[in-house]
């Protein structure tokens, strides 16, 4: 009851968000950046005059600045292609790394469950190899001992 | 005193195939009681015998189901410590007879 509450009150806020982000960028463009357009306007005679455009520009023929304009608009173009791809392949690189991560943490967890009785087994047999080589060698020294003591009592005897 | 039916000759062919016969659990408890005799006869009594019931084996016929008993209800030194001590006292019987001991 709690959790679906608060999951509604999270969705009313997402809306909420969303609409005062759309209400403050559609303010933001007609009304901010027009206004700055507009301040920044200066006629051509005058920018010229304060050589802020070069003259060569002017010079040339209107059709000839329009092409200019559209090959930089479709460089731009091009470059954000470039980019969204780029981000594409990221992302899907990204994905592809994640989702490796992920397979491979199930793979490993359900082998060790699956084959942890069978490893068990295993080490378990190698420490008693280890443990009858030990006890091996120290009984053989023991017995060894004992009866070399033994004789060489006997012989200083 | 350990009671054997025949009397067995202590040599190399007797001891390794004692010892096999130990390490793929073919043995029956008449071959671990001449085991325990030849170690008698080097002054070792019931050698055998008293090492098992350190590990709460109490007879051969209980280690011999013990080994063939599944990994899982298996007493844990059965293969290991006790095993270790069988071999290494016939390791040790070995060298008595072969005069591989130095006594310096």
């Amino acid at each position: 009851m709690m959790k679906s509450l608060f999951e509604k009150k999270i969705l009313i806020g997402i809306f909420f968000g969303m609409i005062i982000s759309l209400l403050f960028y559609i303010f933001w463009d007609n009304v901010i950046l027009t206004k700055r357009e507009n301040k920044f306007i200066i006629p051509i005679d005058t920018a010229q005059a304060k050589g802020l455009i070069n003259k060569e520009i002017i010079d040339k023929p209107i059709t000839r600045i329009f092409q200019l304009d559209e090959e930089i608009t479709s460089f731009n173009q091009r470059l954000d292609d470039l980019y969204i791809l780029g981000g594409i392949i990221i992302a899907l690189l990204l994905a592809i790394n994640i989702g490796v991560y992920i397979k491979a943490e199930a793979e490993i967890e359900k082998h060790f469950k699956d084959s942890f009785s069978k490893y068990k087994e295993q080490v378990i047999n190698c420490v008693n190899e280890a443990e009858s080589l030990i006890k091996k060698a120290q009984t053989e020294l023991d017995l060894i001992s004992k009866q070399v003591r033994s004789i060489k009592a006997d012989k200083k005897i | 005193m350990i009671e054997v039916n025949q009397n067995p000759k202590l040599d190399i062919a007797t001891l390794s195939l004692l010892k096999k016969k130990i390490e793929e659990n073919k043995a029956n408890p008449e071959d671990y009681k001449t085991l325990d005799y030849f170690l008698n006869s080097f002054g070792y009594e019931s050698f055998i015998l008293d090492s098992l019931k350190e590990y709460n084996i109490y007879s051969y016929e209980e280690y011999i189901l013990e080994r063939e008993k599944s990994f899982d209800l298996r007493n844990r030194y059965v293969n290991g410590s006790v095993l270790g001590i069988i071999l290494g006292a016939i390791s040790a019987l070995e060298k008595y007879i072969t005069n591989t001991i130095d006594f310096k």
